[in-house]
């Protein structure tokens, strides 16, 4: 492809430049006045750019999301290994609450037979 | 004009590049005003919607990157140009297709652009030439393409190189120098009578 293939005529380019150089007055108006109006719109202490565009919202959405799959996976999908022991559940807490009112009475009656010992019998 | 203030080192990843100001996006702004409303008025074929669209872009630009070094500013003013421009035919298109009155079939992008008769075609001598002689150039890019057109003027109006252009059209290079090629081919079979 020679270089005349590749390139519009000069006259042609020239003539096109000086007819996109100019706009009737009334558009260069209104130009003007959107050029002005978006000028107005910058803003001196232009916040610093983000990595991401509202990236909080989104790391939240995405935690939340990862969060929600993954309880999902644990109760759909996991399953429950019946190997380990079950987990704490609150009969247990009132059978644990038991045994320890049941440490203060051993320890009550241990003081009071400690009381009634002679103090040489040792 | 590209002003420095104190403090400003560092407040872009510490390379001490200059940092505009209003004037500077005003200057910008107006050097390149022109040209993009005739751009956007080629692609789309009305003046208001041209101007509209010009808006848009210059908005964006201040509001979304204002705050980038100018020597951006032109290959970001362009591509958001170019954005609006696409977005325009879109919904030109999904409204012919609700009239139900045109097709066209995908081009090589895939955006079908490339068959979608530009709007200018239609009376371009009336918008093209505000002493109302129609003009041959204007009339056949008016004709082209919008994606060979587009081409054709951001390389050829804007001097944008081809990396540049097709940053702006979000297409590959390749797909710009064909649009440049088949563009330059058509312009001057259209041309031929008027070759100096």
């Amino acid at each position: 492809m020679t270089d005349r293939d590749e390139h519009l005529d000069d006259a042609h380019i020239t003539r096109l430049r000086q007819q996109t150089d100019q706009v009737p007055p009334e558009v260069a108006d209104r130009l003007a006045a959107m050029r002005r109006r978006a000028v107005a719109e910058w803003t001196p202490e232009t916040p610093p750019r983000r990595l991401w565009p509202g990236g909080a919202t989104w790391a939240a959405a995405a935690a939340t999301l990862v969060i929600a799959v993954a309880l999902l996976a644990r109760l759909n999908l996991g399953g429950v290994d019946q190997t380990q022991p079950a987990p704490l559940l609150l009969a247990d807490v009132d059978e644990l609450q038991a045994v320890a009112e049941l440490d203060v009475l051993e320890e009550l009656e241990f003081l009071a037979w400690l009381d009634e010992e002679p103090l040489d019998a040792g | 004009m590209i002003s420095t203030r104190p403090g400003d080192h560092g407040r872009r990843g510490g390379r001490g590049e200059a940092v505009p100001d209003p004037a500077d996006m005003n200057a910008f702004l107006a050097s390149v005003e022109k040209r993009a409303f005739h751009l956007a008025r080629f692609a789309v074929g009305h003046s208001d919607d041209a101007l509209d669209i010009v808006q848009d872009a210059m908005l964006a630009l201040v509001r979304r990157y204002g705050d980038r070094p100018r020597d951006e500013w032109r290959p970001l003013f362009f591509r958001i140009l170019q954005s609006r421009i696409g977005d325009h035919h879109r919904r030109s298109s999904v409204r012919r297709r609700w009239f139900g009155w045109l097709g066209g079939g995908p081009d090589e992008d895939g955006d079908g652009f490339d068959q979608v008769p530009d709007p200018a075609a239609i009376d371009p001598a009336a918008s093209l030439d505000q002493d109302g002689a129609a003009d041959a150039v204007g009339t056949a890019v008016s004709s082209l393409p919008l994606r060979q057109q587009q081409a054709f003027l951001l390389r050829t109006l804007e001097g944008l190189s081809v990396a540049e252009t097709a940053a702006a059209m979000g297409c590959s290079q390749g797909s710009v120098k064909t649009h440049y090629s088949r563009a330059v081919q058509t312009l001057r079979q259209s041309l031929q009578e008027h070759e100096p």
